[in-house]
């Protein structure tokens, strides 16, 4: 039996094709045929083609698992829909309505998440790195802090180290042969890239203060493999990579995914899973749009599914639960916690740039490929707890403008007249560990409804000053960086990175909504894994964290499903 | 002067021959080098200038050997390629390493990445291997009291080792991505070794395998030729985008190294 809230009544199986074979866009511009699974009763039904889902899908379907995963935005085709230009991008971007609040307001659109297959990996900066041991331990280290709640992970950085080792090797990631701040590591598959100007910047002045830094570990190719041609330098890593040298889920895992025989069905959005009357998940209804689909939106469909794993990024994976409330689970599904949509987390992100003597062309290459951990630890001699990345950035021309404007209050013709020395300008910005707290979260609003009717996320934030004293002193350090490095007339933009949290794992089924293997405590058979199981959010760029957790999820649903409990 | 004679030439005509065609192709790679960096300062000409020299002294040495003024201009490039090799090497390490940011603490970035450390030293032993041409067309059989052939058999191995050496790192830097690219590592390493083998103890049995492992790395060459041909085809667009992808993929002429070395090994062999 399955229950619902009214919306499954017009609902029908997926199949809009008919018998048609489906045909996914390849990575080169070519079609490659898919299986249909949509009349189908699958195994696993993946909601999210991101870090997350495009790598526990991949996995499964490999593994025999008949896979479908769904994603709410297209499928991209690289060569034609990758444009080298800034404000045509913006198609990749999830900038469907959230509504944003709380005493420090994210800014929620462009700097924050992905629409489409492959997530938030199409257009990402690449820096992929690995949590320390001490990350999944902040609890026992740094004990309780008034305020926030910070958690030990329920694992351990040994029991993720072989999946890091895994998703490094398929995604080809290129980083130093001797990483500072990881000695006993596997060398990274690919050698590190060659340095831009911007991270010369970075290594000038660092190495002038005396603190150590590295070429940065990043999810683009430095050699060819496969199919793949090595990066040009071009710098369109924000915009979709139109030469396929960036290791992003869509020319990664997806392929390797529909290679397996799984389906991944674009432009359709889950609007809530269903369960039956024991809670177990049936399947998920969602509407579908876009010209290949031949639907509009206004009817929905049913995928039917021995298992249902979300992976839809911290805002809208707790919606898709909360949205999913029954008279079984009134508080939305897999929150008899109420944990679900809290402990939202993001990076603290600011930028601080300065202007060289001479000619940078920050947004040349790969924008962060210099890197330093070296306060990427609670440090002895300060005010705060946990610490933070200091990462080169390289905004393009309108994205700097609009740091610019803000930061200096700049409009029209003094605006314009600063933006004439654009290429003389190199930044500097960190990733920043922020503290858990229960007051930040996402709900779902009270009256705002997207296209589908279905009620928008309200997402609230507010910094806890351990946060504040942490971006004071990283303003501090990048500036003493700049100047070192011959920077003059520094300035900064305060601003976020990265989403986490919202559906926590931990042991405790009072307090978090996943366990270590990412199984939901009240749904056994409904997982998560994307940025939203993170319970404290480390100091690095989170995405080959999210995937090392895909490819242990996958494991794990793997040994379940062999248990025979799925 | 060696009686033997290979397709009418004598052993000294062939190594000036060889010397002549491996500058003109180490001058193709400094050109793309020098070029990228749009040949910052003027002293990048220099080794087009001393190199090209090199090669027409060279090669006018081969078509009219036992000429005075031409074996003397032959002398004067071969020195003249060893003096611009050295400064070149010492110029790549300065401005390749020591001036870029954070210097030695990002040795191997820059090693990768940066001037090719040992590529200038190049010259210098074509500069060599231009002197001991000079040497042998003018008739002398030793140098500094060793004999010729076994001067150059010591210069092929120092080279090869040397070679081996700059592609590794640089194969490395393309994390082996096909196995062939392991390829310098085997045949001329064994090939170094058999030729420091005959040095030391001049039997039949080093000979063979040296000349047989000399064939081989002549042919390790030519396969190395043709693979970076295909990682330039494998670099975004291919061949459509010639010139950048000459510029930032697999160095074209490079693999020619060994095969000039194992071709310079095997006159030695068979014609001295
Ligand atoms: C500008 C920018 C730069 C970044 N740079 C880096 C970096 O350098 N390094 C790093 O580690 N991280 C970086 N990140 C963060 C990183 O991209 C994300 O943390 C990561 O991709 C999140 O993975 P995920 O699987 O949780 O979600 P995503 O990768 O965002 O995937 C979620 C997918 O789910 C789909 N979806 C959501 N809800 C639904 C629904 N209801 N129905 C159907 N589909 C749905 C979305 O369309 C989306 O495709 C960056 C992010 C941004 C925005
Ligand atoms: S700089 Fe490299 S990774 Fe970025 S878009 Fe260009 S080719 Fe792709």
């Amino acid at each position: 039996m399955t229950q619902g809230n009214g919306m499954g009544s017009h609902t029908r199986t997926a199949g809009a094709n008919g018998e048609r074979p489906l045909l996914a866009p390849g990575i080169h511009g070519e079609a490659v045929p898919m299986r249909d699974w949509s009349r189908d009763e699958v195994d696993v039904c993946v909601v999210g083609a991101g870090a997350g889902g495009g790598v526990v899908g991949a996995k499964l379907a490999e593994a025999g698992f008949s896979v479908v995963i769904l994603d709410a935005g297209p499928h991209w085709d690289p060569l034609h829909d990758f444009v080298s230009d800034e404000t045509a991008s913006h198609k990749l971007f999830w900038t469907e309505e959230r509504v944003t609040g709380g005493k420090d307001p994210v800014e929620l659109g462009s700097n924050n998440s992905g629409q489409g297959v492959g997530g938030s990996t199409v257009h990402y900066s690449m820096i992929a790195m690995r949590l320390h041991a001490d990350d999944f331990r902040r609890r026992t280290l740094e004990g309780s802090i008034a305020g926030a709640d910070l958690q030990d992970w329920p694992l351990t950085y040994e029991d993720l180290e072989p999946y890091y080792e895994e998703v490094e090797q398929a995604l080809q990631i290129a980083g130093p042969v001797h990483y500072p701040w990881q000695k006993r590591r596997r060398r990274f598959p690919q050698r590190e890239h060659q340095l831009n100007a911007s991270a010369n910047m970075l290594v000038r002045g660092c190495a002038a203060l005396g603190i150590p830094v590295a070429a940065a570990p990043v999810a683009t190719l430095s050699a060819p493999h496969r199919d793949r041609p090595p990066c040009v330098y071009r710098g369109f890593c924000n915009y979709g990579c139109s030469t396929n040298a960036k290791s992003s889920i869509l020319v990664t895992y997806i392929p390797r995914a529909i290679r397996a025989g799984a389906e991944v069905r674009p432009n359709a959005m889950v609007a809530r899973i269903e369960h039956d009357a024991t809670g177990r998940a049936t399947g998920v209804l969602h509407f579908r749009t876009g010209p290949s689909s031949g639907h509009n939106g206004s009817e929905l469909f049913r995928q039917r599914a021995k298992a249902i794993i979300v992976a839809g990024y911290a805002i809208e994976t707790p919606r898709l639960l909360l949205n999913s409330a029954s008279p079984l689970f009134p508080n939305g599904l897999a929150n008899s916690s109420g944990m679900v949509g809290r402990y939202f987390m993001i990076h603290a992100g600011h930028q601080t740039f300065a202007k060289f003597p001479e000619r940078i062309g920050q947004y040349k290459a790969p924008p962060g490929l210099a890197i330093t951990e070296h306060f990427n630890r609670t440090m002895p001699d300060v005010d705060f707890s946990c610490g933070y990345t200091v990462e080169v950035v390289g905004p393009h021309v309108g994205d700097f403008a609009g740091r610019m404007s803000a930061a200096r209050n700049l409009w029209g013709s003094a605006l314009r007249r600063a933006m004439f020395d654009y290429n003389y300008y190199s930044g500097l910005g960190i990733v920043g560990e922020t503290l858990p707290r229960l007051d930040n979260r996402v709900k779902l609003h009270d009256t705002e409804r997207d296209r589908y009717g279905l009620p928008v996320a309200h997402v609230l934030f507010g910094h806890h000053e351990n946060d504040q004293r942490l971006i004071d002193h990283s303003i501090g350090k990048m500036t003493e960086i700049l100047r070192a490095a011959r920077g003059e007339d520094v300035w900064g933009v305060n601003r976020t990175a990265h989403l986490m949290g919202t559906c926590r794992m931990g042991s405790d089924p009072n307090a978090s909504v996943v366990d270590a293997d990412g199984r939901a405590h009240d749904v056994p058979n409904l997982f998560i894994c994307d940025g939203s199981v993170f319970p404290t959010s480390g100091a690095v760029n989170p995405s080959l964290t999210i995937q090392a957790i895909a490819a242990r999820t996958a494991d794990r649903v793997q040994a379940a499903a062999a248990r025979g409990e799925l | 002067m060696p009686d033997a004679r290979f397709v009418g030439l004598n052993a000294f005509q062939w190594i000036a021959m060889l010397a002549a065609l491996l500058t003109l192709l180490l001058l193709v790679d400094a050109w793309a080098g020098h070029y990228r960096r749009g040949f910052i300062h003027r002293v990048q000409y220099a080794p087009f200038l001393s190199g090209g020299l090199l090669a027409i002294f060279a090669i006018a040495a081969v078509v009219a050997p036992r000429t005075g003024w031409i074996e003397s201009a032959l002398r004067v490039a071969g020195w003249l390629a060893v003096a611009v090799g050295l400064a070149g090497f010492c110029l790549h390490h300065y401005y390749g390493i020591i001036r870029k940011p954070g210097g030695y603490k990002l040795l191997l970035n820059y090693l990768m990445y940066g001037a090719p450390p040992l590529a200038p030293l190049a010259l210098s032993a074509m500069g060599v291997f231009a002197l001991i041409a000079a040497k042998g067309l003018a008739g002398g059989v030793d140098i500094a009291g060793l004999p010729i052939r076994t001067v150059l058999l010591a210069l092929i191995v120092v080279c090869m080792f040397g070679a081996i050496l700059q592609a590794g790192l640089l194969h490395f830097r393309g994390a082996f991505n096909n196995p062939l690219m392991y390829a310098p590592l085997t045949t001329p390493v064994l090939t170094a070794l058999a030729g420091i083998w005959t040095m030391a103890s001049p039997c039949s049995a080093a000979a063979i395998a040296l000349c047989a492992l000399l064939w081989l790395t002549l042919l390790t060459g030519f396969v190395g030729i043709g693979m970076h041909l295909r990682g330039f085809d494998r670099q975004m667009a291919g061949l459509y985008v010639s010139l950048f992808n000459w510029l930032q993929g697999p160095p074209a002429a490079a693999p020619a190294v060994f095969s000039g070395l194992a071709a310079i090994g095997l006159v030695t062999m068979r014609l001295l």
